[in-house]
């Protein structure tokens, strides 16, 4: 009767034992699916390739993904439905970004990209703006004296 | 070489905002009281060619990105002081027009870059000039990056220490100064030659003008 009971556990327990090994296997599946795509460079021009990002939804602390962008200097990710999103990517020399965006209006490839402004553009804008700034100070500054 | 908005902890960037206040008080001061019309224009140049600077970027071996300050040229001719006021205009204006830099690391940015690079540029043409004066302006040069960078190096560097969640996750900056000292030393000291070079060519220049008589 004994022998029995202790067949009929192990017996049991050899059943169990496909399901416990399912639990250790990683299943995939590949699939097409929409993405939100985001592109960094430096300046518009080199790629910001291989660097560190951290993606969260908006208001939660621990990431949606994590990752590094790619040779392009993208960050790709299958938004599970429209939203606000914080992405943040970093370099060890310091240089990166903090971005909050909404993936409401991105339904259409593009249709979320931020206006662009080369960097030799920002350069004449600038440096436009300071000429402004400097002719407007000229104004309150003292006049040189001149010696009759 | 500016830090962007979210990596500097408020631990840091809060009393950074006091120091820079006072700082630019007491900048603006001193301008008020040394300055006159015909150092304007001069000024408003330099300046445009600091901006200039820091917004065309240098592709770096290893895929990375710097770029030339152009601050020892107005440090040199118009002091320190005068400069700090000129480079943190120069970067409120990137940040809050252009996105380049940030509204949070602004004092940071500008204590570092305007302040001690423009002081160390000054102070070693300073020393330099009597025994030779193109050395001391690449001096001055090669000091106003890489002294602004080892500074901005050592800010980001502390980050994980200032700022941590209680399982030890960085909130702001991840790497520490073992990582951030080598990624952002080597890559300015190679750019401080650039920048050197720079420094003597456009000294020379203005020097032709009589610029740097005033």
């Amino acid at each position: 009767m004994k022998l029995a009971a202790i067949a009929s556990l192990l017996l049991s327990a050899s059943a169990l034992l496909p399901s416990h090994a399912d639990a250790h296997d990683i299943v995939h599946d590949i699939s097409r699916e929409q993405a939100v795509v985001v592109t960094f460079s430096y300046g518009g021009a080199e790629p910001f390739s291989f660097e560190s990002y951290e993606l969260f939804r908006a208001g939660e602390d621990i990431p949606f993904q994590v990752g590094r962008t790619d040779a392009l200097g993208r960050v790709a990710f299958p938004a599970p439905q429209p939203g606000s999103w914080r992405l943040k990517v970093f370099s060890e020399s310091g240089h990166g970004a903090d971005l909050d965006f909404d993936t409401t209006q991105a339904t259409a490839p593009g249709s979320c990209e931020a206006p662009k402004l080369g960097n030799r553009l920002k350069a004449l804008v600038g440096a436009s703006l300071l000429f402004g700034i400097f002719g407007l100070l000229n104004l309150f500054v003292k006049k040189r004296e001149v010696s009759p | 070489m500016h830090i962007p908005d979210g990596f500097i902890a408020p631990q840091m960037y809060v009393p950074a905002y006091g120091l820079a206040g006072a700082m630019w008080a007491l900048a603006a001061r001193r301008l008020r009281e040394s300055f006159d019309e015909d150092s304007i224009p001069k000024l408003a140049v330099l300046s445009a060619f600091c901006f200039a600077a820091m917004m065309l970027m240098i592709p770096l071996p290893g895929g990375s990105s710097a770029h030339a300050s152009g601050l020892a040229v107005p440090a040199i001719v118009f002091g320190p002081w005068t400069a700090f006021v000129a480079v943190s205009l120069v970067l409120a204006m990137q940040a809050l027009l252009f996105g380049n830099g940030g509204i949070t690391t602004l004092p940071v940015n500008a204590l570092a870059l305007g302040l001690a690079g423009a002081t160390v540029a000054w102070a070693s043409y300073r020393a330099l000039r009597n025994v030779n004066e193109n050395a001391a302006l690449f001096a001055a040069g090669w000091l106003s990056v890489n002294c602004p960078a080892l500074i901005l190096a050592i800010a980001l560097g502390l980050q994980p220490a200032i700022a941590s969640t209680a399982d030890g996750k960085p909130l702001f900056f991840p790497f520490g100064l073992s990582v951030t000292l080598p990624a952002i030393m080597i890559p300015h000291a190679l750019v401080g030659i650039g920048e050197g070079v720079l420094t003597i060519l456009i000294y020379r220049a203005i020097e032709k003008r009589g610029w740097t008589a005033s």
